[in-house]
């Protein structure tokens, strides 16, 4: 009989709310919020009168009072000529001089990344291979929590509820680092680190407007006293997508950060953000996927104590949270002939996609200086890891797993330029079962300022839910009508990456030179790709399934460099390049990152109140795998103007960004979907 | 009637001798003296700093010296004052007492930074000749000595001064320009503004230095301070061993053995009848915060050997 083939189709499931489930619909968050910021303002206010300057005269106790520990051994950032692989960074002054609205845009001054619109508004992005419809190689980090999703490994980079505004830095680190940062630190780490509320006081109001219906708007209060440092933002973002689908989006959300100090000794971080995005959804001219609107929900939540044990030594305990949920419901008319033939009376049916994802983890970590001439970090993760969804994971729905991790890391200066370092990480993944990601590195320094480094790694990838369990089924009652994937009889393996690399570091720094090239070459072995097989229940002959399994091998050779120029406070310039060599059995792998990818920024400021500033980037032919297409080439100018209304005083400001300056109609992931020239108007205003 | 010469003179000499006579009450005679050591509190930096005296007193002891350490809540109306030769105050608040009392018992000071001293004795107008101090802080010299040190190749250092504190801006740029440092002064207006001066300087300087003063460094503002500078990877000079703890990256100071140590040698000074006047501490020590300096990419010899060249750099001055 006639089997209708419909995208995806689940089960009703009505919104019964799952034990370890506690999302607040953001229109309570922000009552919360108001409430506790109220709440918190009153008792700062009734806190002991501490006066801001204690003009009271020095005395002895301001020598032998005991001190806060601010720069804790967490806090301190490893320097770049130390660390075993190569880092990039981005900072402050180059995120506002990109003129970017979102972090995903600003990996395009990385060098060796691929950045893609996918939709209006949702990035992907790729680094040197296997780039993909979702970032899946990489660990994300928001302040040390991680943030991709456990469904796919993917990270949801349009629904982080972090906006540009409140990021102080982004660290990259360009290597598999496991031995660090666990299993999904496969291709390397991005590590986002927010604005300290203790440095950035006050109130301040940014309001983005521009063509194609693209606005942004976001507030901020930050303030503190001896006890508590806080900062609290409401923003919300809003995209009208590509022309001819439907991607449009509308993302409200709230980031709140406390940091208490309890004592001098210890300080509790509290972190929490959520976002509640309202998408279109479907197609147009489509019967069973029509144009109706769909949401998703985006928390995560940290809370971290740490406790200094000296100027060199500090524990910290951890426990961080992340919860993704989207939601996506439609009603339609199926083939009345359908329900005659299975004896149903005919009723609209509702397909409802969605799925609810998340991670609960606790971590110990200890940091010391057993020596003048070592350093050591080593600390125990516990976590688990669920998903929840009827369609693609039948018949339990709820999956969970549980994994534990002990890492190490240990720093030895074996001779005045010579420091050795060594990592690893043991990891009890609960589809992998026990795995040791090592790494080790040594730095040379050849003469001051000029650091020779070699590094060797290994990282696994364990198959995340998707891969391993999914079992994507449509069911209309009790009968199976349709089975888009099937879990893999035999399991699969871990996907690995052995890396070895030599890079140099170079600093001149009375010219304000810096410049960071790096060889290395990586092999990846057993990636897990689908592949269309016959349907283990086959309902009828012909009947075909997606299966997940472990596939090719892939070997990158790249060379990368990044060279920062800063020769004084108005100017700055930063290139990088890389050149990727990729081999493959496999024909669409060998395409998943393009041979060349370049971008340089030039900043400069004219006069103290106007800065201009301008970035090309630009890769080369590559084929997006996943859903998207193959593209000859990526281009793409942005300027921006910036006009600091107070110079000096405060950071209101007025600038004008202008986006794909040069207008080149990028296919940026979809052939469909085509870039065009946009601009927009920011204004940023302090009180 | 207008006195002759010879009747002035003889009207003196009682004066003069009574003078004699009560100097030598209140220090030449060691033998029956008294001294007491005044603590502000009972914590255990003021009586780490009487056990020093003490112990540097050992032989004055043994030869009749009766030292008596008293806490300030003991010290009622200073009435004690009177039944000692000279009295050891340790900390800002004992000093104030000591002054404050009706009796004229001479007074060492210690343990109190040079402003607050300067402070006593501008507000009671005393006799010069009454009150003396070893300051807590150290001279400027050994400050830069240390910082040039630390830091061969820096040039220029940023200094935040507040109205407090605004009247050493000369003596740091002199006892800068000897160590070939250009220092950047920034006053803080009576608003107190700490970042909208210390953001624009630190673009400028290749350190930062900090004095004692509450109105620039204290608990509020110490974190900001912190983190904004090492934010802009500019190393901090401080003066304190806390402070070097909370990340300063390094401090030359004395701790109260070692100023306790020097009060006893000042103490034998005087009562063998040799007046001291306010001294910077003879004994100091240093301390480095090691993954501060790992973090900036700074290269720190161990503390011995920066003690050494701190020495070094002083002497060949």
């Amino acid at each position: 009989m006639s089997i209708i083939v419909f995208k995806q189709v689940e089960a009703i499931w009505h919104s019964a709310l799952h034990p370890d489930f506690a999302f607040f619909s953001l229109t309570s968050i922000y009552k919360r919020a108001f409430t506790i910021s109220r709440r918190l303002l009153a008792f700062i206010a009734f806190c002991p009168l501490i006066a801001l300057a204690e003009t009271s005269g020095v005395t002895e106790s301001d020598f032998l009072a005991e001190m806060p520990k601010v720069l804790t051994a967490s806090r301190l950032a490893q320097p770049l000529s130390h660390a075993p692989a190569a880092v990039s960074v981005i900072d402050r002054e180059m995120i506002e001089a990109s003129g970017a609205s979102n972090i995903a845009e600003l990996l395009r001054l990385v060098p060796g990344f691929m950045v893609a619109e996918r939709l209006g508004g949702q990035y992907t992005t790729g680094y040197k291979a296997l780039g993909g419809e979702y970032s899946r190689y990489m660990q994300v980090l928001v302040d040390g929590v991680s943030i991709y999703q456990v469904y796919f490994g993917e990270v949801h980079w349009w629904t982080l509820p972090v906006p540009v505004e409140e990021v102080e830095r982004i660290e990259v680190v360009r290597s598999p680092n496991a031995a660090s940062f666990g299993s999904n630190a496969f291709q390397g780490v991005i590590n986002i680190v927010t604005r300290d509320p203790a440095t950035s006081k006050g109130g301040k109001v940014v309001l983005q407007g521009g063509t194609d219906g693209f606005y942004r708007g976001l507030a901020r209060y930050s303030g503190g006293n001896e006890l508590i440092d806080y900062r609290a933002t409401i923003g919300v973002k809003r995209s009208t997508g590509f022309d001819n689908i439907l991607d449009a989006s509308r993302t409200p959300y709230v980031l709140l950060r406390g940091d208490l100090h309890l004592s001098p000794r210890d300080e509790v971080q509290l972190q929490f953000g959520q976002s509640e995005t309202s998408n279109e959804a479907g197609f147009k001219d489509s019967q069973l996927n029509p144009p109706h609107s769909a949401t998703v929900v985006d928390q995560f939540f940290q809370a971290r104590w740490n406790h200094s044990l000296g100027s060199d030594e500090d524990i910290s305990l951890q426990y961080a949270r992340s919860r993704f949920r989207p939601r996506d419901e439609w009603t339609i008319m199926l083939d009345p002939l359908l329900y005659a033939y299975l004896g149903l009376p005919y009723a609209p049916y509702s397909p409802s996609l969605g799925y609810e994802t998340g991670r609960d983890s606790f971590e110990l970590t200890h940091r010391l200086r057993p020596s003048r001439t070592t350093q050591l970090a080593w600390g125990v993760e516990t976590r688990r890891d669920f998903v929840d969804s009827m369609t693609w994971f039948y018949p339990d729905a709820y999956l969970r797993g549980d994994l534990t991790r002990l890492f190490a890391n240990g720093e030895w200066d074996a001779l005045p330029n010579l420091t050795l370092n060594a990592g690893a990480m043991l990891e009890k993944h609960y589809f992998s079962g026990s795995k040791l990601y090592p790494r080790l590195a040594a730095n040379y320094e050849l003469m001051p300022g000029h650091i020779v480094r070699a590094s060797v790694s290994k990282g696994f990838r364990p198959p995340t839910f998707g891969e391993q369990k999914g079992n994507e089924r449509f069911y209309l009652n009790s009968t199976l009508l349709l089975q888009r994937f099937a879990p893999n009889p035999n399991g699969l393996q871990p996907e690995t990456v052995t890396s070895q690399e030599i890079g140099y570091l170079g600093e001149w720094r009375e010219l304000g030179l810096s410049f960071d090239a790096r060889i290395s070459v990586d092999r990846y072995q057993d990636m897990i790709v689908t592949e269309q097989v016959s349907n283990p229940l086959a309902l009828m002959d012909g009947d075909k399934v997606l299966m997940f399994k472990n596939g090719f091998d892939l070997d990158v050779t790249s060379s990368e460099f990044q060279a920062r120029w800063r020769p004084n406070s108005d100017n700055l310039v930063v290139a990088n390049f890389a050149h990727n060599s990729i081999l493959s059995r496999d024909r669409e792998a060998e395409r998943s990152g393009p041979l060349n990818i370049g971008s340089l920024m030039v900043s400069h400021r004219f006069s103290p109140a106007w800065r201009v500033s301008a970035t090309y980037y630009r890769y080369g032919a590559m084929d997006w795998l996943g859903g998207g297409s193959p593209i000859s080439k990526y281009e793409r100018l942005d300027m921006k103007l910036a006009w600091k209304l107070h110079p000096g005083h405060k950071d209101d400001e007025l600038a004008l960004v202008l986006k794909n300056a040069l207008n080149r109609h990028n296919i940026s992931f979809e052939e469909h979907n085509i870039e065009s020239m946009g601009a927009f108007l920011a204004l940023t205003l302090g009180f | 009637m207008p006195l002759t010469f010879s009747a002035k003179l003889i009207k003196t000499i009682p004066r003069l001798a009574c003078l004699v006579l009560l100097w030598f009450a209140a220090f030449g005679c060691a033998q029956a003296a008294k001294i007491s050591i005044l603590l502000s509190d009972t914590g255990p930096e003021y009586r780490m700093v009487a056990d020093a005296v003490v112990m540097a007193l050992a032989a004055e002891r043994r030869a009749g010296l009766d030292v008596q350490i008293i806490s300030q809540h003991e010290w009622v109306n200073g009435d004690q004052a009177k039944d000692f030769s000279l009295i050891v105050a340790v900390g800002v608040s004992a000093a104030q007492s000591a002054a404050d009392s009706r009796w004229r018992t001479p007074v060492l000071a210690t343990l109190i930074p040079r402003q607050a001293f300067d402070k006593i004795l501008s507000a009671r107008t005393l006799d010069g000749a009454r009150m003396t101090a070893l300051y807590l802080d150290q001279p400027f010299e050994r400050q830069f000595a240390l910082m040039r040190a630390l830091l061969p190749s820096a040039k220029t250092f940023g200094i935040l001064l507040s109205q407090q504190t605004q009247g050493s801006s000369a003596q740091v740029r002199s006892a800068a320009e000897r160590f070939q440092f250009r220092p950047v002064i920034s006053t803080l207006g009576s608003d107190g503004e700490l970042f909208t001066q210390l953001l624009p300087l630190l673009p400028q300087i290749d350190a930062m230095f900090v004095v004692p003063d509450n109105g620039v460094i204290n608990r509020l503002t110490i974190r900001n301070f912190l983190l904004a500078t090492y934010r802009s990877r500019v190393p901090v000079i401080g003066y304190s061993q806390n402070l070097v703890e909370a990340g300063v990256l390094s401090a030359v100071f004395s701790t109260p053995s070692q100023i306790g140590q020097h009060a006893g040698e000042v103490v034998r000074q005087m009562l063998k009848g040799a007046w001291a006047a306010p001294a910077y501490p003879r004994y100091y020590t240093l301390k480095v915060n090691n993954s501060v300096a790992r973090s900036l990419d700074i290269n720190v010899p161990d503390e011995d050997a920066l003690l050494r060249e701190v020495h070094r750099i002083l002497d060949s001055e």
